[in-house]
């Protein structure tokens, strides 16, 4: 009884506009006092500083910090004109190079709205200025930055990583795997659209064109080759990669390309800061909700009524689709996990769901919640910083949004698609 | 009372900038000195650690500016679509109940502080006392206590801070 009204309680403070540090944190107070009165207080801090005081997410700033740092400087255009110069050729050429872009930029950033931020400035008139409706463009844009989360180093990944102990690089080897999968899965729908309009090709580049800009865009393609052959062939940690990739962006962005002057780095890394900050503090929070979860004993509750019902895992990811698919409309993807991680895991795993395959269907869900209507983030992101109405992007993609439940069904059903590379790199 | 606070703001984002960069420097020198004179490495346990105290540093200093310029994460939508007298009842809802949680947590962190440092609990490597540890919870919550009181007196509006996109996380 006492549960469902401060479950009621935290849904309300959601819906009113409670940051989301008192929407976690004020239930989990409430519950101390309420149901366990003789436990001390101190066990609030302690748990609170259990859930930042962790090696593995020292990884969250140094990504935060190279991705901003890219973004402002000049590697995001260089990968932009890279793709251009592949694709532009072909029909709808540049709707296929805005999603190779997105895709190896967003997989820098680790984070979908600022890859939406950052790319869709460079992308969206280009796509306009080729034939594409801004509908679609927006939708475009929007949804192929979910790749972010998707292809490694991604934030999303560490954070999954560190609540169910699973291997940061297997996580990795199969983002690349499902975040490509969902990339060819928009191209295709790209193809689809220029041939429905009868979009012609872009520019067609010089194989000399070609050759310089994908000497220009080396640096940038540097610190993806940097990232993950490190991290695969067991050179760095996660962590590791992620601190060598922030020297690199600084020393490329300042000494090589001067774009970016020593005064700029210290505002990009004062932001910075304060955005791990915003990470950082729902980690503390979501760490002492979880902790109270766990002496609730949901999980086991959970468990007995899973075998009492013989719930199949078919039926189970089910489940976790529809759940994770709405909270992802109204809540960010690190405290969907922090909320519901600590009870669902232990269910999968006693189903006997591979915990890397189980991380690619949350990790999925929480994409398409990113970029469903009415509370998508993205959506928000993209309104925005391209100056266009939220409406007209909420037009543009629902069509990205069936490719993606699409790719979500064969995701979760095939789970070979996310653990074969996995054995295979590992 | 204004010359104070920007000086503040100043030192906030100041200290912010400086952790950021001296863990960055710190982890990818020690990253470097291990591949290229693996000798010296194993006595550089200690990064980990002094990383680790500057990201709890780091988390919990930047509370406070991260409220005032609208990035604490919040579901606004509804929120701001409010008639005024309503918004602003939830608005003032809003803060008491942030800045009663501020207090509460920064009292009871600061309980735990002095508790650490009288154990006289020291971390593994660097030998110092672990009260480092726990000491920026109680600055971190004071000072988003402290921003949500300048909401309360009108002094700062975060719901109308024009957020940077690509500064979302």
């Amino acid at each position: 009884m006492i549960a469902l009204v401060l479950f009621v309680l935290a849904l309300a403070m959601l819906a009113l506009g409670f940051e989301m540090l008192l929407v976690m944190g004020l239930p989990s107070v409430l519950i101390k006092h309420v149901l366990y009165p003789d436990m001390p207080p101190v066990a609030i801090p302690q748990r609170m500083l259990g859930g930042v005081e962790v090696v593995t997410l020292l990884a969250i700033p140094f990504f935060i910090f190279a991705a901003d740092l890219m973004a402002r400087g000049k590697m995001a255009k260089q990968l932009a004109d890279l793709f251009s110069a592949l694709f532009g050729r072909y029909r709808g050429g540049v709707g296929h190079s805005t999603v190779a872009a997105v895709m190896v930029f967003g997989a820098a950033a680790g984070s979908a709205p600022a890859t939406v931020a950052a790319m869709g400035r460079i992308a969206f008139p280009e796509l306009v200025r080729s034939g594409f409706s801004e509908r679609f463009s927006l939708g475009l844009i929007s949804s192929s930055a979910e790749c972010a989360l998707l292809i490694p180093p991604s934030i999303t990944f560490v954070v999954y990583s560190w609540l169910t102990g699973t291997s940061i690089a297997g996580l990795f080897a199969a983002g690349l795997a499902v975040g490509i999968v969902l990339g060819l899965a928009f191209m295709g729908l790209v193809a689809w659209e220029a041939y429905r309009r009868g979009i012609r090709a872009g520019d067609s580049s010089s194989s000399a064109q070609r050759w310089r800009a994908l000497r220009e865009a080396g640096w940038a393609l540097g610190m993806q080759v940097i990232i993950l052959a490190g991290i695969f062939a067991g050179y760095f940690t996660a962590t590791e990669a992620a601190a060598v990739s922030v020297a690199y962006a600084i020393l490329v962005e300042v000494l090589v390309l001067r774009s970016l002057t020593w005064r700029d780095v210290f505002a990009i890394a004062q932001e910075s800061a304060v955005s791990t900050s915003v990470v950082f503090v729902l980690l503390a929070m979501g760490s002492l909700l979880a902790y109270f979860i766990t002496l609730g004993e949901v999980q086991a509750t959970l468990l007995q009524w899973a075998q009492d019902w013989h719930v199949s895992w078919v039926g189970f990811l089910m489940v976790v689709n529809v759940l994770f698919f709405i909270a992802g409309m109204f809540i960010d993807a690190n405290s969907i996990m922090l909320i519901f991680l600590p009870t669902l895991f232990p269910l999968s795993s006693s189903l006997g769901i591979d915990p890397v395959h189980f991380g690619m269907v949350v990790t999925l869900n929480i994409c398409i919640g990113m970029i469903t209507p009415p509370f998508g983030l993205d959506l928000f992101v993209a309104s925005s910083s391209l100056k266009r109405p939220v409406e007209d992007v909420v037009a543009g993609v629902w069509p990205f949004i069936w490719v993606n439940i699409a790719v979500l069904m064969v995701i979760s059903y095939i789970p070979s698609i996310s653990t074969a590379l996995p054995r295979l790199l590992l | 009372m204004g010359v104070a606070l920007a000086v503040l703001r100043r030192l906030e984002s100041f200290l912010l900038a400086i952790l950021m960069l001296a863990m960055s420097f710190a982890y990818s020198a020690n990253v470097l000195v291990r591949e290229l004179a693996p000798g010296i490495a194993s006595s550089l346990a200690w990064i980990d650690e002094i990383c680790l105290f500057g990201l709890v540093w780091m988390v919990f200093l930047g509370l406070g500016l991260a409220l005032e310029r609208g990035r604490q994460i919040a579901m606004t939508s509804v929120l701001l679509k409010l008639a005024a007298p309503l918004r602003r009842g939830v608005k003032l809802a809003i803060d008491l109940t942030g800045l009663a949680f501020s207090l509460y947590v920064a009292q009871v962190s600061f309980t735990m502080t002095l508790l650490v440092l009288r154990s006289g609990q020291v971390s593994p490597t660097l030998d110092i006392t672990m009260s480092w540890l726990y000491g920026p919870m109680p600055a971190g919550f004071l000072l988003l206590g402290m921003r949500y009181a300048l909401e309360l007196a009108g002094a700062n509006e975060r719901h109308a801070v024009q957020v940077d996109p690509s500064l979302h996380v």
